[in-house]
């Protein structure tokens, strides 16, 4: 089965997971910015990693015959610093017309803090004014209820915003009615210990339903699996649920949300695959 | 869309899951317990929920996994963000 990875930090990633991804049905990845495991001293360190967000890696995905697109921000953890948050943010818009950029984000809250709120709520207003799609990163652990219903309450806001064209990400059993109640898109990440097995995963579906929801690895630095969505997959037909059923998951959901950015032109995987271009040596 | 397996069938598969899980969780008390200083991990609020959850799992009920989510969650404030919102620990603001 063809598989849209919506949430997976490539950039951590080496070239043979693209591949083994896509041997194991990817057809396409997003990949949002975030933290590099150290928090980066200027807005030229930004600059430079947008570049290979959005340069490098669709070149590299393209190896493997697999889509990719990105989204563009400071994450929760560097918004501590605000001053370099804003002019991150202020930065951001050289990238927005470049292909492949579905929007702002992974934004959000990491530790519910004054500071993360004022840059979540300057990334929003970046967004609204540049009519972009927003992805959201909520806590961790104990931090997750709380960070999330403080998100949809700063959501709640601003008029401007579109339910339909957020997708709250790394949702749980008590924060999954919290973005389905108002209207956001949702996303549960398929992570080792601290976020959703593939089991729970399939659990929620079976609760709260397959409209506005969609799974993804979150695959990155540190211990995570880029091909778990694969293992839902699995999971979905032990389970005797219908292919179509499972496809709408993986692959139309992502598809119909992302089809929201005027910047995403997907090509059918036959297609594209045809016009892939080889790979070359990193040496 | 709904469960499409019946209970024992569901029971079947994850019957050896949750035998391992409870020896996980048992072995893992065990080896605090035989520790020095195990008396003190009791009033770790870690420790409590730990035990909180526990009844969670002995009670009966559709929303299990939710309430032990809950349960490991920091309190939230509704209206934190209004004006007249006397929770100052999260209004937002420009602490640079």
């Amino acid at each position: 089965m063809y598989f849209f990875d919506p949430h997976v930090h490539m950039i951590s990633r080496v070239t043979d997971d693209y591949e083994r991804m896509a041997r194991m049905g990817c057809v396409a990845i997003s990949e949002p910015a975030f933290w590099a495991g150290f928090d980066r001293g200027s807005v030229d360190g930004f600059r430079d990693y947008f570049r290979q967000l959005t340069e490098f890696e669709p070149t590299r995905a393209g190896w493997s015959g697999v889509q990719h697109y990105s989204w563009l921000c400071i994450n929760a953890k560097e918004a501590e610093n605000v001053e370099l948050s804003r002019e991150v943010i202020a930065m951001i818009p050289e990238f927005l017309d470049k292909p492949g950029v579905l929007g702002i984000g992974e934004i959000g809250l990491n530790k519910n803090t004054p500071n993360e709120c004022t840059i979540f709520r300057e990334h929003v207003e970046l967004a609204m004014r540049t009519n972009e799609l927003i992805l959201i990163h909520t806590p961790h652990l104990d931090d997750k209820y709380k960070g999330t219903r403080m998100i949809v309450d700063m959501l709640l806001e601003d008029d401007r915003v579109d339910p339909g064209r957020v997708l709250i990400d790394h949702v749980e059993e008590h924060t999954v009615g919290l973005a389905r109640e108002e209207g956001f898109w949702c996303a549960m990440t398929l992570y080792p210990v601290t976020k959703c097995t593939p089991s729970r995963a399939a659990d929620i579906i079976e609760m709260y339903g397959d409209d506005r929801i969609m799974v993804n690895s979150a695959g990155d630095w540190g211990p995570s699996n880029p091909t778990a969505v694969p293992d839902f997959i699995m999971e979905l037909r032990r389970r005797g649920h219908a292919e179509s059923q499972i496809k709408k998951i993986v692959y139309d959901n992502p598809i119909e949300f992302f089809s929201g950015s005027e910047r995403f032109e997907f090509t059918p995987p036959d297609v594209f695959r045809e016009n892939a271009p080889a790979g070359v040596d990193a040496e | 869309m709904e469960t499409l397996q019946s209970a024992s069938e569901v029971f079947d598969q994850v019957y050896l899951d949750l035998r391992a899980g409870v020896l996980v969780l048992a072995a893992s008390l065990d080896r605090i317990d035989r520790c020095e200083g195990s008396e003190r991990i009791g009033e770790d609020l870690r420790r409590v929920r730990i035990e909180q959850s526990l009844e969670i799992l002995a009670t009966p009920g559709l929303n299990r996994a939710e309430q032990i989510q809950v349960l490991f969650s920091d309190a939230y404030t509704p209206g934190w963000n209004s004006a007249d919102s006397t929770d100052t620990s999260d209004v937002p603001g420009d602490d640079t």
